[in-house]
This record gives structure tokens, sequence and C-alpha cells, in this order.
């Protein structure tokens, strides 16, 4: 199995691309923490991923993901630097992809509510920075085509397979393969 | 590898790994793969490479996998054959 990445049929090879976050509260019943995960795509081809084990206990779903939406803009910055060295600096604002309506709001306008006031000043980095300065989108995904699913949990077969086809990840063709 | 089972997905949905094995606790630091004593956190670095490079697909078992490298017990070492 390989990573193609694959422009063919978009006319033009784009060098945009928009990434997948998600956090999985409290999954693992042994360590109460949340892990979280993201990828960038860019060109039907994954660039950059992570699964992490959140640092900080989580109190909330939304909180989850809003913490994993904020070490996947911290990739984000990085890979944004690295396209402009390149010179394929990026014309429009990043997609990033989650689950979690409040947690899009809450990046949108930082509300300090009751179950939202307690999360610490470095998490917000995503708004303060990204969103604000309008480098960044936070769009609603369903979670069936959470691609960053597969970075939180071990998945069924069908789940497993699509998104791996989702990263790019190809089982090449025996006439392609050099061994 | 001759004691790695082919798998449809990495992991597998239904194993709940813990530190503890409740069938047999012993701790198994090395065994032998291909006739060569491997240790199993070369073992986990290994699929850690792979997934640094080009598979994303296992960067949840690697960090999954990666926490019982202090005492691994037999569960672990099925998981990693898997």
């Amino acid at each position: 199995m390989c990573l193609v990445f694959d422009g063919s049929d978009l006319g033009s090879l784009d060098m945009s691309f928009h990434e997948y976050s998600d956090a999985d509260w409290s999954g693992d019943p042994g360590m109460l923490k949340s892990t979280s995960g993201f990828v960038f795509i860019s060109n039907r081809g994954a660039i950059g991923w992570g699964s992490k084990c959140q640092t900080m206990v989580a109190l909330s779903s939304t909180e989850s993901e809003y913490i994993g939406l904020c070490y996947a803009g911290q990739h984000l910055a990085y890979l944004q630097t690295l396209f402009e060295d390149v010179s394929q600096k990026q014309k429009n604002p990043t997609e990033l992809l989650c689950d979690n309506q409040v947690a899009i709001i809450l990046s949108k306008d930082v509300q300090f509510r009751a179950r939202t006031k307690h999360i610490q000043c470095k998490y917000h980095y995503l708004h303060d920075d990204l969103v604000a300065k309008k480098e960044v989108i936070v769009r609603y995904v369903s979670t069936n085509n959470m691609v960053a699913d597969i970075f939180m949990k071990a998945l069924g077969r069908e789940k497993h397979w699509r998104f791996t086809h989702v990263m790019g990840l190809r089982i090449p063709s025996s006439g392609s393969v050099k061994s | 590898m001759e004691d790695s089972k082919p798998a449809a997905t990495p992991m597998s949905t239904s194993a709940r790994l813990t530190t503890d094995d409740l069938e047999d606790n012993t701790t198994i630091h090395h065994m032998k793969i291909n006739r060569k004593e491997v240790s199993y956190p070369s073992i986990v670095g290994s699929l850690m490479y792979a997934m640094l490079g080009t598979h994303p697909d296992l960067a949840y078992m690697v960090g999954t996998l990666g926490r019982y490298s202090a005492s691994p017990k037999k569960c672990h070492w099925e998981a990693v054959n898997q």
C-alpha cells in the first residue's frame, strides 16, 4: 500500500489543502484523557497527519474537539509557511473540517459561558491567530465522513478502507510495482 | 514474520488493551521473529517509522501499542503481530 497524489482529474495540479480534525472524548477507559487526530489532504493525498493523546483532561466533547482543532492549527501554521517557501502560498482560507457544531461556533467567537470559561488561553490560538485573521474557515462535516476518525479508534473494515482511500493510500496494481 | 496474521485492518475493533493481561500476565520483553530476537520497543519503532513516512492508517495503533513498552504482555504482542 502506498500514498498516491493524484491531481490529474482536477484539470491542473492544485496545491491547496484542507484538513479533517476530530477528537474522541475520554475514548480510552484506562486513561481518562481524550485522543485527537488530524489529517491534511492535498491533491487527494495525505500531506500531514497526527494522532495524539491530549495532555489535559477535557470536561466535554466540545472542549476535546476544540483542543484537537488547536493541535491541527499548529500543524497548519507550519504547512502554510512551508508552502509559502516553495512559492505555493495559499490563496484562499484553508478549510478545517470538524464534526462538533459547538466547537465550530467557539472557534468563530470565543464565548465565556459556564462550560467553556475554564478552557486555557493557549487553546484559543486557533481563534485568535488563524480564524480571526481569515487564514482558516472551520466547517462542519458529519461523523460518518470524518476521515480523522481513523486516528482515534480501531475502525471496522468498511470505514477503515473508505478513509484510507480518502487519504490517498492505494494498493498499487501489479504492473506499476517495482520490487 | 511467520507468526503474523494477515488482517483487514491494523487493529481489531474488539481488542480492549489494558496494562494487565487477564489471561497471562507475564511480561515478555523479547520474542523470536524470523529467528531473530526482537524487543517490543524496537518492533513498535519499526511500525512508527512506516507510520511517519507513508502509512497514516497505522497512527492510532502505534500510539496505543507504544504505551505498553515498559511491560509488554502477551495480548500486546498479539496486537503487534496482527
